[in-house]
């Protein structure tokens, strides 16, 4: 038991250190790689979303000391520092305003590495690279958003919570407390700076004092926590609050935040939404997750402690509650996603233990490769159902057979094998092909969005035409002022946001040397008389109005041009299926009439459905929110 | 155990007295410890590798999708979609075998459908080819490895085609796979390498047909080391020679299109090689079977016998070409017949097999060691391998198995297309290569390969023509004796190195060799192999009907093995440190030294440089050029002298494989990253010119600032459809409008056309579309067909000739042959397809602001409306709704006036003529109904028996369109029956002619009618006749004979788009013609010429019935039915609205569906067919 112990848990301080470069070394190389390529691949491919405007363009502001009239204020005070310290150093651009969030993404796979003594060297293996490819967590990390930081700080805290509780099963004349309660103050503190969500956090980390530490006696607990540590604590909290001191105004995003973290909750979705996108993203984590934590409260009755079941249970019902309450919010879902992962994890961890010794090579290949045949076959049916435009009974009925055939092997194998072999052989198997799917759903959601293929994950996005009006409006400027910043632009807000300026056109139109924003007139006005009314003077500038804004008042003498700007989806906006009234029948047999009704759900839901889930693709495109360029001829 | 644990430790264990993992981890854990290290043993030779392959991923993979695909690769990628976003696929032995599809397929399923991703297999499977290269380290040593390596990492060919998703570079791979697996066998005789040959088989097999060929090669191989084994190599000589003898006399049959001929003596060939064979294997039959080699090659042979059905199919006197059509050949009837011949091939197949595997089961049982792990002590090389595993009939059925189970997987598209996936590959594979062979498609001479694998591939090809020298030379000199190493002892793996070998002798078979020796011997063969591979692979591809440059892939590989050997080889045989003691390592640059002379001096002769006007400068310049030759001639002699002859021949052979390297780099570059799509370049063949990507971005530009994303209309034709039906799957409202340009599709903003549909489409695109021409798919000069000696001596004898063959070679730069001076236009590159891309002018206008110009100058004219004040409200005078000899009209849906002011209505309800008298009383009806296409349902009547007339003679199917000459003979256009009936003024049958068909093309058969409708007589007293359906207007005598015509589709003048009706100017003889889906009235002369246009308000309506007729009074005005509005509007003669009334309604003033209308010139009234209200309303005319 004492060597099993000794191999299974890694090398940790005040040990020797293993001298060579190890295989896990190089595992973790490779997920930090994959990490890092994932988070940064296009990373300003898509222009930023409203929210990331919201929170981009008064950090540019800031840097480059141009207030704008009720502009948007921050809500992540660190990311407002960094932003406009990024800013002013290197000036504003779409890859800079999500760099922070990016790094500290890529920051958080390594963190399973600290884990390896919690949860055992495989599964942290396992949620490193979930954590890499995880599309929740990538999504996060590829957007101009505190939550991204709100997790890393979290976790850090989370981590060195756990390093310092660790601290407390060495003799104590050992114990090395300094480092990670340190740690585990700045991160705390910058966790406290990071945002919305980092209030979602801190209840997390109350869960684990409550499991992990809270049950220690009280020599144990004897944590020697030092004045010092909150010296850390303070002078990371108004660090990261203030911007390095710079930013004084930043202190106020703390106090934004827990309103908008309390904001979020005024319309309850349910587990519906959570639920889909778990389906929809992370079908790795719908399935093995839940098994993961069976798996663990099973340990039980070997002796196990139930305090990592316990407190992934916690923390998983506080998200789904979280969840439940928002209103559709993406950012509460990695709340639910991290829990499962670490549970998906502990239960490949236990998979991936079998041994080859119980289970020949031949008979595994075979097994493996019909087990492909059959999946891959599956797959190939079902696409072809999908993308059938009638309902095809048939072509259901040869996929389930194949499933159930499917099933049959594997229940064979039982028999065959011994059902622990045939568990941890089917487990491993079915995983692969999850986690194969999740990578696929990352890809889906992070790289492959489009107007037509909408992910839904954030509801709002920027569409890239954002950057024609801007190239637009910059070859107009050249031509009429010799110079692509130099022309006057007037922006146009309507009382629809009360006022205040669209961050996506303020960040997008940052450059404009001579932009002013201008309210539209509340009242109805005569044909052609707008321009006056807006203008107030004799300047034909370039004017950018929300569309319809003019409606039958066009301006006088000018032309204009229209571009999308924003557009909004969600899975919700999927064909519903159609109401089936009792008295449509027109003397048909029931039979028939419901083989049409069937046929009738397929065409209008189920199938567009269905291509969303597989394809995201939708067959209406999502409204867009657009603006109309005016410019003299 | 517990004193190796640290306190530290202790007290962890003690917390994490369960942690989750600690179960049974420690397996896992102990994996996770291990130092990287124990894996991969750090020395330079692996950091060498590393650098190769770090080196081959980024050249590979950087700018994978910069390049537009290709004409096949866009067929590849796009059916690879089809199974990723629809589950359809049907393997079609044109597109080669299905593997490639289902990879493509999964990597569009993880990362999307782009050009990216469609070639990252290609590029996988190309590192691939790298990765085997490192495994056969063990027979052509590890720098022969290495240098094979790098040049595989850089070929050119094999480079490009990493990039371009087609077959070529999986088969690479799996000719590796393939290869290794089997000579692995060779030394381990160890099932799993069976499974690793095989699967090399069975992969290559459902990825490419060529694996035919490979198979042939390595096959023909193992049989004749087998043979050589056994009975020598005098006789194998025997066998081979009339073998190959036979086979060039075919090749040349062949080629002179004698086959029966070349038959002939392929079987003659076969007859006296069985001679020579059969005394040779005399009493050594047992010998043959017990050798590792024989049973490799039957191996091969059973698995791949069942493929050649198709072989069968033809010596049965079944035609080759019924493989060309997949449709041919996966009928029921052909299914039997393969099906019986893929069966006798399978029990063919399984009897070879179990003769040949089937007795040593139970001897081989009892030597098999557990786990199929041999012993590694010495026995027999090809002796009788007592004590050693041997594969028995039962390893035999698995490898079989193996090998079928992948074939069906993949060809039968995961058993989701199982009959005809099964007919299409078993037999289809090879019988539609087969069948193509005779094709020869691209037509390109024998000489190809030689010419484009020198242009790129010339590194290995000077290598690898070295190795064969070297092989034959050492084979020649060490026949019958211990072979040589072909590889130094240093430069193997540890694990491969072999036992001092002249220690003992040892032969080939009978005698005892330890494991190093037999993995010397084997070295020896797989160079003979590589040998074999090289030559046969030129030979096997150069005699293929079909040449083509990716297939260059499968010269290229050997070449590069080969050479890589050789140049290992060469290199570990210099003496670096004496090269450096005595100086002579300055011979490397000696080469290169005198290349760079050559160079200048071609440069200083050359005729631009102008040096011709001052001789001083030119002999000063000359001296200086042979004195430095000198100098480096005599240095070099002077080296090669002092350092020994062999060692100074490979230091200046090192010098000038360094610059063939420089230069193939040069070569790779380009190819891959600056000319990839250039038809410069002679491995881009039949490519998609560098145009399409421009094309598409400047489509993309116009849908984003038009209608957003992709969103915009694009029409596309047959022509250009590859590779745009690839790129247009992300435009969501693309249509493909083949070679028929349908009006919807010619509506669309942008129009992407084809030079063979370009004549169609320009009716439609003159006015409004503004066009440009892009290079869509383009080919390499050709000019090297037709080689003659003194065709190639006057390119270099000629300078200018000279010249330009240089900067072919060179720079890739090709002047004009018509003017040497000039370099060609690549815009008017001679061997290209185009593309035409429309936009209409207002976007392009807008938005387009490029160089356009306009087609055309005409501009539409302003449509005109109806002003309230020309509104009018006039009650119709007279009512036609009686019952007219029996029966109500239905639908009248045309009207004419006779000489005698009779009213004849084409009832079309009815499918008769009702005639009136000039009050409307009724004189009489004639017709009933008969579709002449389908008389089961409505027999058509025979009017006179036995008569001269036929059945339907004087019925109808819907007639749309009447009209009445001179002397009242009444024409019928009979529009479902598409013919035009004419019968005197009683209604008498006279005459009818025309068919229901289309016109091919414009001016077309005059009688093809397609749903005629609208009749007039013109001055002359002739029947013109608007041809609905074929867009035209006929014109014919009285008789039926036609005169002439004018139309076509399209919306510039003179063409039309759905004309309906067709009206005689009374004032001066022209033709009036209601162009209805133009909205628009066309004026024609008498002579059929164009002469002038109007738009008409309205004419909106699309559906069937809504087709508007027009009339023209005496004065010239013009009265035009809307169908869709219910109204007549009248316009001047110039086309201005004079006054409209109507209106929806049934009462007197208003009309359902006004169609038919007639002016009573006599009466001056106006009649209307108001067919949705079943009658017929005469109004006064509102004339002048």
């Amino acid at each position: 038991m004492m060597a099993e112990s000794t191999t299974a848990l890694p090398v940790i301080a005040g040990e020797e250190r293993a001298s060579a470069l190890t295989v896990e070394h190089v595992l973790y190389t490779v997920i930090l790689l994959i990490a890092f390529g994932v988070r940064f691949l296009a990373l300003a491919a898509q222009p930023l979303a409203p929210f990331e405007a919201a929170q981009a363009w008064p950090a540019w502001l800031a840097a480059t000391g141009g207030p704008v009239a009720n502009a948007p204020s921050p809500q992540s005070a660190l990311l407002y520092g960094a932003q406009s310290w990024l800013f002013f150093i290197a000036g504003g651009n779409d890859l800079l305003a999500r760099l922070a969030p990016a790094l500290l993404g890529v920051a958080l796979v390594g963190l399973p590495w600290f884990w390896r003594t919690w949860i055992g060297r495989v599964p942290a293996l396992v949620v490193a690279a979930i954590f890499a490819l995880d599309p929740w967590l990538s999504a996060v990390g590829r957007t101009a958003d505190g939550t991204g930081l709100a997790l890393f700080f979290g976790l850090l805290a989370l981590t060195a919570l756990w390093q310092w509780r660790l601290q407390s099963d060495v003799p104590l004349g050992q114990r090395s407390w300094l480092r990670w309660e340190r740690t585990l103050a700045v991160s705390t503190a910058l966790l406290l700076a990071s945002g919305v969500q980092a209030w979602s956090f801190l209840p997390v980390l109350l869960f684990f004092f409550l499991c992990f530490v809270w049950p220690l006696s009280a020599r144990d607990r004897e944590t020697g926590l030092r004045a010092t540590s909150l010296i850390w604590f303070g002078v990371a909290l108004v660090l990261g609050v203030s911007g390095l001191l710079a930013r004084p105004e930043a202190v106020s995003a703390v106090g934004a935040s827990l309103t908008g973290w309390l904001a979020q909750f005024s319309g309850g979705a349910g587990v519906g939404w959570p639920a889909l996108r778990l389906v929809v993203d992370q079908p790795l984590l719908a399935i093995f997750g839940p098994l993961g934590l069976i798996g663990l409260f099973a340990k039980r009755r070997s002796g196990a402690s139930l305090r990592l079941p316990l407190f992934l249970s916690l923390w998983l019902g506080w998200g789904i509650v979280l969840a439940a309450l928002a209103g559709e919010s993406p950012f509460l879902l990695p709340m639910i996603g991290l829990p499962l992962a670490i549970a998906a994890a502990c239960a490949v961890g236990e998979f991936a233990s079998f041994s080859m010794g119980d289970v020949g090579w031949l008979e595994l290949v075979v097994l493996l490769a019909v087990a492909v045949v059959l999946l891959g076959s599956g797959v190939i049916w079902l696409a072809t159902l999908v993308e059938n435009s009638s309902y095809d009974t048939r072509l259901l009925a040869t996929a389930a057979i194949l499933l159930l055939l499917t099933l049959t092997m594997w229940i064979a194998f039982g028999f065959w094998a011994g059902w622990p072999v045939a568990a941890k052989v089917a487990g491993l198997f079915f995983a692969t092909v999850l986690f194969l799917v999740t990578v696929r759903s990352n890809w889906q959601l992070n790289q492959g969005g489009a107007m037509m293929l909408p992910s839904g994950f954030f509801a709002t996005t920027t569409l890239p035409e954002v950057r024609l009006l801007v190239s637009d409006i910059n070859t107009l400027s050249i031509a009429r002022r010799g110079d692509p910043h130099e022309a006057e632009v007037q922006v146009v807000t309507t009382g629809n946001t009360a006022g205040a300026p669209d961050p996506v056109l303020g960040w997008y139109l940052r450059d404009m040397r001579n932009l002013r924003w201008t309210r539209a007139p509340e009242t109805e006005l005569p044909a052609g008389s707008m321009d006056q009314s807006v203008l107030g003077s004799a300047h034909r500038p370039l004017i950018v109005a929300p569309l319809g804004l003019e409606g039958d008042r066009a301006l006088a003498g000018y032309l204009g041009s229209d571009y999308g700007v924003t557009s909004r989806w969600n899975p919700v906006l999927l064909p519903a299926l159609p109401e089936q009234t009792e008295n449509s029948a027109n003397g048909l047999p029931a039979a028939e009439l419901q083989r049409l009704r069937d046929q009738q759900a397929w065409t209008q839901a189920t199938r567009p459905r269905l291509k969303w889930l597989l394809y995201r693709t939708v067959q209406q495109p999502p409204a867009v929110q657009n603006v109309t360029l005016w410019a003299t001829p | 155990m517990t004193h190796h644990v640290s306190s530290l430790q202790q007290g962890l264990d003690q917390v994490l007295a369960n942690p989750p993992e600690q179960t049974a981890q420690a397996k896992t854990s102990g994996l996770l410890d291990r130092p990287v290290t124990s894996f991969l043993r750090m020395d330079w030779e692996v950091a060498i590798w590393i650098a190769i392959f770090v080196i081959g991923a980024v050249a590979r993979f950087v700018m994978l999708d910069v390049r537009a695909m290709s004409h096949d690769e866009s067929l590849h990628s796009l059916y690879s979609y089809y199974l990723y976003a629809n589950g359809n696929y049907d393997h079609n032995p044109m597109m080669h075998g299905p593997f490639r599809y289902h990879v493509t397929a999964f990597l569009y399923f993880l990362f999307g459908a782009s050009d990216f991703t469609a070639r990252m297999g290609p590029a996988l499977f190309g590192l691939g080819v790298i990765g085997m290269v490192y495994l056969l380290r063990v027979y052509i040593g590890r720098l022969g490895a290495i240098m094979a390596g790098i040049m595989v990492t850089i070929s050119p060919t094999l480079l490009f085609h990493s990039r371009y998703i087609r077959d070529d570079i999986f088969m690479a791979f799996f000719t590796l796979v393939w290869i290794y697996g089997a000579f692995r066998y060779l030394d381990t005789r160890r099932m799993r390498y069976l499974v690793v040959m095989v699967a090399g088989m069975a992969f290559g097999f459902a990825t490419m047909e060529n694996h035919f060929i490979h198979g042939a090669i390595i096959g023909s191989f193992f049989a004749g080391l087998a043979l050589w084994q056994v009975v020598g190599h005098r006789w194998l000589a025997g066998v081979a020679a009339p073998l190959l003898i036979a086979g060039g006399v075919w090749w040349v049959l062949h080629e002179q299109q004698q086959d029966l001929y070349g038959m002939i003596a392929l079987a003659a060939g076969v007859a006296i090689a069985l001679v020579p064979l059969v005394l040779g294997l005399r009493g050594r039959w047992h010998e043959l079977r017990n050798t590792d080699a024989a049973d490799l090659a039957v191996i091969m042979l059973t698995l791949v016998l069942p493929f050649t059905a198709a072989f069968l199919h033809v010596f049965t006197g079944g035609d080759p070409t019924v493989f060309t059509n997949a449709t041919d050949y996966t009928n029921q009837s052909m299914i039997v017949r393969l099906t019986i011949f893929v069966a006798a091939c399978v029990l063919a197949s399984i009897g070879i097999g179990a003769y040949w595997f089937w007795r040593r089961e139970d001897r081989v049982a009892a030597a098999v060691l557990p786990h199929g792990r041999d012993s590694e002590g010495g026995v027999a090389e090809a002796g009788v391998g007592v004590g050693r595993w041997r594969p028995g009939i039962a390893h035999w059925a698995l490898l079989m198995g193996f090998f079928w189970l992948v074939q069906v997987l993949f060809f039968t598209t995961f058993f989701t297309n199982t009959v005809q996936g099964l007919a299409t590959g078993v037999v289809g594979s090879l019988g539609y290569w087969l069948a193509q062979q005779g094709v020869k498609r691209g037509n390109q001479p024998v000489y190809y390969y030689a010419l484009i694998g020198w242009l790129y591939e010339f590194l290995p090809a000077f290598l690898s023509l070295c190795g064969i020298a070297t092989i034959l030379n050492n084979l020649s000199r060490r026949a019958g004796d211990l072979p040589w190493q072909p590889v130094v002892d240093a430069d193997l793996p540890p694990a491969s190195r072999s036992v001092d070998l002249h220690a003992r002798p040892a032969s080939d078979s009978g005698s005892e060799k330890s494991q190093g020796e037999r993995l010397a011997l084997h070295r020896v063969y797989f160079v003979v192999f590589m040998v074999w591979w090289t030559v046969a692979a030129w030979l096997g591809y150069s005699v293929a009907g079909e040449k083509m440059p990716w297939l260059l892939t499968h010269m290229a590989l050997p070449m590069c093995v080969l050479g890589g050997w050789w140049l290992g080889n060469m290199l570990r045989h210099i003496d670096w440190r004496a090269a450096w003691r005595n100086r002579t390592w300055a011979l490397v640059f000696a080469v290169p030294a005198l290349l760079i002379l050559l160079l200048v001096m071609l440069v200083a002769t050359s005729a631009n440089t102008g040096i011709e006007a001052n001789p001083a400068r030119r002999i000063l310049q000359w001296l200086l050029i042979l004195a430095a030759t000198g100098a480096v001639l005599f240095f070099g002699a002077f080296g090669v002298v002092r350092g020994g002859f062999k060692q100074g021949l490979r230091l200046l052979a090192v010098g000038l494989v360094g610059v063939l390297f420089v230069l193939t780099v040069r070569t790779s570059f380009a190819l891959n990253f600056i000319n990839y799509d250039m038809a410069t370049e002679f491995l881009v063949y039949a490519h998609a010119g560098p145009d399409v990507k421009r094309a598409l971005a400047e489509i993309d530009t116009i849908s984003e600032r038009t209608v957003g994303d992709r969103n915009i209309v694009v029409a596309y034709d047959d022509e250009s459809s590859w590779p745009m039906s690839w790129y247009m799957r992300e435009y969501p409202n693309a249509r493909f409008y083949g070679e028929n340009p349908s009006p919807e599709a010619m509506a669309a903003p942008v129009v992407i056309v084809g030079p063979k549909n370009r004549p169609k489409v320009e009716p439609y695109m003159a006015r409004d579309y503004v066009k440009r021409t892009y290079r869509l798919v383009w080919w390499p000069e050709m000019e090297y067909f037709n080689l003659t000696p003194d065709r190639i001596w006057g390119a270099l004898t000629d300078p200018a000739q000279r010249d330009r063959l240089f900067n072919i070679i060179a720079f890739r730069k090709y002047r004009d042959p018509a003017d040497l001076t000039k370099w060609r236009d690549l815009a008017q590159w001679p061997f290209r397809h185009e593309f035409d891309m429309y936009v209409r002018r207002d976007l392009a206008a807008q938005i387009w602001d490029l160089n356009v110009v306009p087609l055309a100058s005409q501009v539409i004219s302003n449509i005109p409306v109806i002003a309230p004040e020309q509104m009018r409200t006039i009650d119709a005078t007279q009512v036609y709704n009686a019952d007219y000899g029996g029966m109500l009209l239905a639908a009248p849906r045309a009207i004419a006036v006779g000489p005698n002011q009779d009213r004849v209505i084409a009832d079309t309800g009815n499918h008769r003529i009702v005639v009136l008298d000039a009050t409307g009383n009724y004189l009489r009806s004639f017709g009933s109904f008969c579709n002449l296409t389908d008389q089961t349902k409505t027999p058509c009547l025979d009017p006179d028996g036995d008569g001269p007339l036929t059945p339907g003679d004087g019925q109808f199917y819907e007639p749309w369109g009447v009209a009445v000459d001179a002397q009242g003979n009444i024409y019928v256009a009979d529009t479902w029956n598409g013919r035009i009936q004419v019968f005197d003024a009683q209604g008498k049958f006279l005459r009818k002619w025309g068919a229901f068909a289309v016109a091919q093309g414009d001016a077309g058969d005059p009688n093809a009618l397609f749903g005629p409708r609208g009749l007039t007589i013109d001055l002359d007293g002739n029947l013109v006749v608007a041809d609905t359906g074929n867009k035209r207007i006929v014109r014919y005598r009285p008789s039926g004979e036609s005169i002439d015509q004018v139309g076509g589709g399209g919306v510039i003048a003179g063409r039309f788009e759905e004309p309906t009706d067709v009206s005689v100017d009374p004032t001066d003889g022209s033709l009036l013609v209601a162009d209805a889906w133009n909205g628009r009235v066309q004026r024609f002369g008498s002579d059929l010429q164009f002469q002038s246009e109007f738009a008409v308000p309205g004419w909106l309506g699309r559906d069937i019935f809504q087709k508007p007729y027009l009339a023209v009074a005496a004065d010239g005005v013009i009265y035009t039915t809307d169908p869709a509005t219910s109204q007549v509007v009248a316009f001047e003669r110039d086309g201005k609205v004079k006054l409209a009334f109507g209106g929806t309604g049934a009462a007197l003033n208003q009309m359902g569906v006004p169609n038919g209308i007639a002016v009573d010139l006599a009466g001056s009234s106006l009649l209307v067919a108001d067919a949705s209200n079943n009658r017929v309303l005469v109004f006064p005319e509102q004339g002048n």
